[in-house]
């Protein structure tokens, strides 16, 4: 299974089956991101058909220069989900979240193994992070919040909640660097 | 002013999308200016941000939407006008290039003019290698501890290369265009267990990623089996974490030429594995299927 990169030089040059590689390898992880921000199955649905349909039409650029095919996906997924909730008011979505999710530990056909050992890792060095550090990043990276916001919420000082988050960054780039140097 | 470390300090909450007002207009600002060090942090904080999301679980897209996005870029893949999309270009040369050549041919001419001092300045160097070259005669005391320490180094080398030497193994096969991925199922006792393999046939290596297997007796432990036409062999014992996951590497696994099914299975077994598989089976998948 090609990897991204090359997949990727393939959807520039209009090859549409690379595209449907991309869609059903990705596709499972950007739904669920967007549900998990806007907590409605309707509207994340539209954001996924979006965000891969700017990708077909070109209308955002991916440079391999700035990263991870997948860090620019989900980051593109992120931003149009919480553009969406300041369009709709934050709060206002009330429908149930009601996504088909694939069980844990399962992942999307076609997915190739050098994702599949990303994802492995990435669950991983998630796994070691407390609770607290855990609460802080998700705050802000699931529900959109700022770190005032955050503070706010869990009711902590603002320096506590940075804090958090920049050891929870901290212990996962830990995790991984040991986690990819002993690779099986 | 604001203090450098202090802006630096602001990168990891940027790349998760927690900074707003005026810290986020400095750290844009600064990160604008061209600070390598705080651009470099970002990047690899954006990449870990990334990682975030694959804390969650997948959810699949309807079938529905899938195909009508499909169907679309298909229909459009086939136009004869379509040239392919930009959304991917490589770098393009700005518009600011011109600029910069002219400035850099003033520079040139500048530094046609420093280069007198920079002669002195060798000079002065000269000079100052002499006096340190005495003074590293006096150090050559040391040189029993410096021995030890480079012992010390040499075993942490040593360790890295037979880190470095299993990375390169995972990389070979797991981007080997003859790897043979295998889905294996929960059986039994196991049922919410899940595994998945990667055989790599060329290379007579398998990796495996095993999930929720349940704890076992402390006289009990798991092992891989490889199975060609109906003959079970022994890819080595394992152990899980608390979580009843594990990632395990086999090598030397049976030959197998890539025709007719292998089975990959995982018993329960005594302690130190056995011969033949005389345990439960917890977990088995078939290439192919």
């Amino acid at each position: 299974m090609p990897p991204d990169h090359q997949l990727i030089r393939r959807v520039r040059d209009g090859d549409a089956g690379a595209f449907e590689t991309l869609y059903d390898r990705h596709a499972g992880y950007v739904l669920a991101l967007a549900l998990r921000l806007v907590r409605n199955r309707e509207e994340a649905d539209e954001i996924l058909q979006a965000v891969f349909g700017q990708l077909w039409d070109g209308d955002v650029l991916y440079d391999e220069r700035r990263g991870r095919f997948t860090t620019w996906l989900f980051a593109l997924a992120r931003s149009r989900s919480l553009d969406k909730l300041r369009a709709v008011g934050r709060g206002t979505a009330t429908s149930e979240v009601d996504g088909e999710e694939l069980p844990s530990g399962e992942t999307a056909p076609g997915i190739d193994a050098y994702t599949y050992e990303r994802i492995d890792c990435a669950r991983r060095a998630l796994g070691v992070l407390p609770q607290d550090q855990r609460n802080a990043i998700e705050l802000c990276f699931f529900e959109g919040l700022t770190h005032r916001e955050a503070a706010d919420k869990l009711d902590q000082s603002l320096d506590t909640v940075k804090g958090l988050i920049k050891s929870a960054m901290d212990k996962m780039r830990a995790a991984l660097r040991e986690l990819t140097a002993g690779a099986v | 002013m604001i203090a450098h470390d202090e802006l630096l300090s602001r990168v990891s909450l940027h790349a998760i999308g927690a900074l707003d007002g005026d810290e986020l207009r400095e750290l844009r600002r600064h990160l604008a200016e061209g600070c390598e060090t705080c651009n470099a942090a970002l990047l690899e904080a954006e990449g870990l941000a990334g990682d975030l999301t694959y804390g969650l679980d997948p959810v699949q897209p309807s079938e529905v939407s899938r195909r009508l996005l499909v169907n679309r870029v298909r229909a459009e893949a086939a136009r004869p006008t379509r040239a392919g999309n930009p959304a991917t270009a490589g770098p393009s040369i700005p518009g600011w290039m011109p600029w910069l050549a002219a400035a850099a041919v003033v520079v040139a001419a500048f530094l046609g003019t420093q280069v007198r001092s920079l002669d002195q300045r060798l000079r002065d160097e000269q000079v100052r290698a002499e006096r340190l070259e005495t003074q590293a005669l006096r150090l050559a005391g040391d040189t029993k501890r410096y021995a030890s320490e480079a012992e010390a180094l040499r075993n942490a080398a040593s360790q890295l290369d037979g880190q470095f030497a299993n990375v390169e193994a995972v990389i070979e096969t797991l981007t080997s265009p003859s790897t043979v991925p295998v889905a294996l199922g929960g059986k039994g006792a196991a049922k919410e267990a899940k595994a998945r393999a990667f055989l790599d046939p060329d290379r007579r290596r398998l990796f495996l990623y095993v999930y929720d297997l349940p704890e076992l007796p402390k006289d009990r432990t798991y092992q891989l089996w490889v199975i060609v036409e109906d003959n079970p062999v022994s890819a080595g014992v394992f152990e899980t974490d608390e979580n009843g996951s594990t990632r395990f590497r086999a090598d030397e696994i049976p030959k197998w030429k890539g025709k007719g099914a292998i089975t990959i299975a995982v018993s329960e077994e005594p302690a130190g594995g056995a011969p033949q598989p005389t345990g439960s089976i917890m977990l088995a998948g078939t290439t192919g299927s």
